[in-house]
């Protein structure tokens, strides 16, 4: 049924825009189409920055009023064509763009959306001052409009059907765009931008890209905008367009790209509609509005997203059946050690991979880390482990590269400590996180694929990412899980899908915060399998760990933390008999009771912690 | 499966009401009968609707008026108002269009807006609609538009009624100074005023600015009164004007106040006795003791339990002249009723006009007085 009803959906979207020009409908309707072709434009470029990047801009009008001043400016002071204009135009608002890309980093969330706020204003009130640059508060007038004789009689006409094909061409561009590798760092960065950055996305490059994009089609909006109408004001580009532009992204639904064209259509569109309720029809089209966000919460991106189809969403994989089991890690561990049983032997273990030196972190008074060094071997599974409060996080954090610390990280010989966390992914670095951080409104398989790292040797590309992404979740076993939004999933299902993002990369040094939290207690062990195979596979793995039993049983040798001290070092066994081990975990002398018991108590009291991880 | 056939059937269900809203646009305009001889282009929406309905009382009245008098070529006047938005330039292109494209009438009315007239007649000026308004801003009548009337003397002239009676009257045109709001409003009255006392080989004492809703405006006032002022014009906004006079009163300073607003409503009510002495080149005040505005006054407040302001006398008088210049021309023909406002005399509430070839119609501001808290006429310049 869907196959015959997309393309007859499409067939008379195409007649209703055809329609006017071929009936030859008046000129009023025309123009209100073209500006909501031009509005469509720079809402575009705010779909992306807000919707997609996550940065809320309040002032996208200002970037269309520099696009539309700069193209109508270059065309009469310096005659230049209009096409050479309209770029150079777009190329100076790029830049603007670019710079807010940068304070975007420093500034963030709301203080950033009252930033664009001021840009707006700071734009008012320039083009109304500058007078002799910009005509001052009676705007720029007879600016040369572009006329393309051959297609009607009045520019209105001419440039009715360019103006709409530009706008589905634009479209076109960032739905690619979006389901590109750039477009899923973007979604990551908005979706949980600490995350982002751990696995590997630059958020500075992202967000300015995402600022140069919304800038770029708010200038090309307004130089569009000159070409047609011929005048500029300050009036054009107030904060009230600034939110009416946000408005459409809203009402098309946030982060739906084909959903913010249908809004800005309806935006630009249905108080013209209404206009001859006179006085009231504004208040008619802020009841449409209610109705419209009320009868779709989504806004009118669920229609438009059907109507793009595989187009929008690009190729999905055939769903697989679940395996047997709840999270199939069965199967998965039964596949690792089959595979361990026939695979290579363990790389050789030698040499310190990761060395960390005279660690020291504070927040406010306390002392999290206190000069702790220890080296990581080549191939080992290395368990960090310790009581509450003890530094392991922070530890964890360190290395990946999330918080500044004093002193030194190095991997093979490359030091890491204080890096932006991409940099140190990039290294080779990958991790999962105590309370787990998948990006939840993208796929699961978006989640790995963001994850990806390009490794000397091994092919690139998108399809070979997309292999790599499927085979790492099949190695976790949930590749069936793959077309999953990962919002949607189980905790133990979101573990899994962490893990696989946190091996597709083929990391070096794999950084686990308490893996096994939320794992049901039988798949503990299977876990433990998995992590074997995965050493088998050339990675070290440093892993947060509660439950002893666990520790003991995968680790070839355990680090102790307690308080911010490193206060032991060694195979595990002898580890848990270390008196100042059982003093950390219990608190009392070494010698109270025999070692045996007290190695007991250790394994009770370490398995009430794991109940509640904290 | 189940799933996805609801979502198409409810996407059909969309699709089908957005073709209907789309269908319907060229339906409406089908729909009006007679076609209208007036178009108003005004403010019904945003901030400037309350002046907006002001607007459409006037012409309403007009309206009312005329048709008592036999109505326009012989038939009662009938007129569509669309809502321009204010100052919003998109607002009034899309209403301009309609009412050339879809209502097609051969006169319009508005957009008021000097801006928003700048940014319509690319639009309009192509000889098939004559539009009358109120903008007073100077381009309006030089942009080499030709089917522009404007109905309101331009800004130059309310300045330089001003420094005229400043110095003619008062004595005070060496004692001048300026003290004005830091926007668009308040910058371009200040350059206007320096101008035109340029023009008269005078010098302001001293040029003083205020940010917009200023609270306290005690340093400037000190420096003014330094500077040796007789005179203070003053081009600031209603609130933040009475603001000023009531603190000049307080300090007991001695110097008067001129300006734009300074006859004004909302100024008189908050200014309070700070306002008395107060000189105000303005258009229209309903304490005109010329008893055309004495008949207006009373039948406007009769029908709309209100007092009439600045933009119901002018936009009265507007559709007033458009009558009689399109019955002079007797026909809807546009370039014929051009040339009749060539032609048409008529003596309205804010002056007596006569138009000439830029579009000019009235070259007349009234200097007014607060006297006992009333607006006073003191008399009226002519250019």
């Amino acid at each position: 049924m869907s196959s015959f009803l997309r393309p007859a959906a499409w067939l008379l979207i195409a007649a209703a825009i055809v329609a006017p020009i071929a009936m030859g409908m008046n000129t009023y309707y025309l123009h209100v189409l073209n500006l909501a072709w031009i509005f469509a434009i720079a809402a575009l470029g705010l779909s992306v920055a807000t919707g997609v990047a996550g940065q809320i801009v309040l002032g996208q009008a200002a970037l269309v009023g520099i696009g539309a001043y700069a193209t109508a400016l270059l065309m009469m002071r310096l005659s230049l064509p209009w096409w050479l204009a309209l770029l150079l135009a777009m190329v100076l608002t790029g830049a603007v763009g670019a710079a807010l890309g940068l304070i975007s980093t420093r500034i963030k969330g709301h203080y950033l959306a009252i930033v664009t706020l001021a840009l707006n204003e700071i734009f008012r009130i320039v083009a109304v001052n500058e007078e002799a640059l910009t005509g001052g508060p009676m705007g720029l007038r007879n600016i040369p409009t572009l006329s393309i004789p051959g297609l009607s009689e009045t520019i209105t006409q001419q440039l009715y059907l360019p103006l709409a094909g530009l706008m589905f061409v634009s479209y076109a561009l960032m739905i690619v765009f979006h389901r590109s590798a750039l477009g899923r760092e973007l979604r990551a960065v908005r979706d949980d931008e600490m995350a982002a950055e751990a696995m590997g996305v630059n958020s500075v490059r992202a967000k300015t890209i995402a600022f140069m994009i919304c800038s770029l089609w708010g200038a090309l909006s307004g130089g569009l905008y000159v070409l047609l109408v011929g005048f500029v004001a300050p009036t054009n580009f107030t904060i009230a367009e600034s939110i009416k532009m946000m408005l459409m992204v809203v009402l098309g639904g946030l982060g739906s790209i084909p959903g913010t064209m249908l809004g800005a259509i309806v935006v630009t569109i249905l108080p013209e509609a209404l206009r001859d309720l006179q006085t009231y029809y504004m208040a008619a089209f802020g009841a449409a509005v209610v109705i419209i966000m009320l009868v779709w919460p989504k806004g009118l991106g669920v229609f438009s997203d059907w109507l793009w189809g595989s187009f929008l969403t690009g190729r999905r994989e055939p769903e697989l059946s679940a395996p047997a089991g709840p999270l199939s890690l069965a199967a998965a561990a039964a596949a690792a050690s089959s595979a361990l049983a026939a695979g290579p032997a363990l790389p050789e273990t030698g040499g310190p991979l990761m060395r960390v030196h005279k660690v020291s972190r504070t927040f406010g008074g306390v002392r999290a880390l206190n000069d702790v060094s220890f080296d990581v071997i080549r191939g080992e599974i290395l368990g960090l482990i310790g009581p509450n409060g003890s530094g392991k996080s922070t530890m964890i954090n360190a290395c990946s590269g999330v918080v500044h610390v004093d002193g030194s990280i190095e991997l093979e010989g490359h030091p890491l400590q204080n890096h932006p966390a991409w940099e140190v992914h990039a290294y080779g670095v990958a991790r999962i996180f105590q309370n787990v951080r998948l990006w939840e409104s993208m796929t699961v398989l978006e989640n790995v694929m963001v994850a990806w790292r390009r490794v000397p040797g091994q092919p690139s590309g998108e399809a070979a990412i997309r292999e790599a992404s499927l085979a790492a979740l099949e190695q976790m076993g949930v590749r069936h899980l793959a077309m999953r939004q990962a919002g949607d999933l189980s905790f133990g299902q979101s573990r899994l899908v962490e893990m696989a993002r946190a091996i597709v990369g083929r990391p070096k040094v794999l950084l686990l915060d308490e893996p096994a939290a939320g794992l049901r207690g039988g798949l503990v062990l299977e876990l433990s399998t998995i992590l074997q195979r995965l050493r088998a596979q050339g990675m070290t793995i440093l892993v947060v760990e509660h439950r002893i039993k666990l520790v003991t049983s995968m680790c070839d040798r355990v680090v102790v933390l307690n308080l911010g001290d490193l206060i032991a070092d060694g195979a595990p066994a002898a580890v848990m008999e270390s008196p100042a081990v059982i003093e950390a975990y219990l608190g009392e002398r070494a010698d109270a009771a025999s070692h045996e018991t007290r190695a007991r108590r250790i394994r009770r009291r370490s398995v009430n912690h794991a109940v509640a991880p904290g | 499966m189940n799933r996805k056939t609801t979502m198409d059937m409810r996407s059909l269900l969309a699709l089908a009401g957005v073709s209907a809203a789309l269908a319907t646009m060229p339906l409406n305009g089908a729909a009006a009968q007679e076609q209208p001889l007036i178009g108003v282009s005004l403010p019904m929406t945003g901030s400037k609707a309350l002046v907006g309905r002001n607007f459409k009382q006037g012409v309403e009245l007009a309206i009312a008026d005329i048709n008592a008098a036999g109505g326009v070529l012989g038939k009662p006047l009938q007129v569509v108002f669309e809502d321009d938005q204010g100052d919003n330039t998109n607002g009034a292109i899309n209403a301009v269009n309609k009412i050339m494209q879809v209502h097609k009438t051969p006169v319009m009315i508005g957009p008021h807006y000097s801006v928003t007239q700048m940014a319509t007649q690319n639009v309009y000026c192509n000889g098939k609609i004559v539009s009358l308004t109120g903008a007073t801003g100077v381009p309006v009548t030089n942009s080499g538009c030709k089917y522009v009337i404007r109905t309101r003397s331009n800004d130059d002239i309310q300045a330089k009624a001003i420094i005229e009676y400043a110095q003619k009257e008062l004595n005070a045109g060496d004692k001048t100074a300026v003290f004005y709001a830091n926007d668009d409003f308040g910058k371009s009255g200040q350059a206007r005023v320096v101008a035109q006392m340029a023009a008269l080989g005078l010098k302001p004492l001293a040029v003083e600015s205020h940010n917009p809703n200023d609270k306290d405006y005690s340093a400037q006032l000190a420096k003014l009164k330094n500077a040796g002022a007789v005179l203070v014009v003053l081009w600031a906004h209603d609130t933040d004007a009475a603001l000023i006079v009531k603190q000049a009163k307080q300090f007991g300073l001695p110097f008067r106040f001129a300006g734009a607003v300074l006859s004004e409503d909302a100024f008189l009510k908050l200014a309070g006795s700070g306002a008395e002495g107060a000189i105000s080149a303005s258009y229209f005040v309903p304490t005109d003791p010329n008893p055309a505005v004495q008949t207006f006054v009373k039948r406007y407040e009769e029908r709309f339990k209100m007092a009439p302001d600045v933009w119901s006398a002018t936009y009265y008088d507007a559709t007033v002249l458009a009558a009689k210049a399109i019955n002079a021309a007797g026909s809807g023909d546009v370039a014929k009723i051009r040339e009749a406002f060539g032609s048409v005399k008529y003596d309205g509430l804010l002056a007596s006009y006569g138009c000439d070839d830029k579009g000019d119609c009235n070259r007349q501001v009234n200097i007014v007085e607060i006297k006992g808290g009333q607006p006073v006429v003191r008399a009226a310049v002519r250019y």
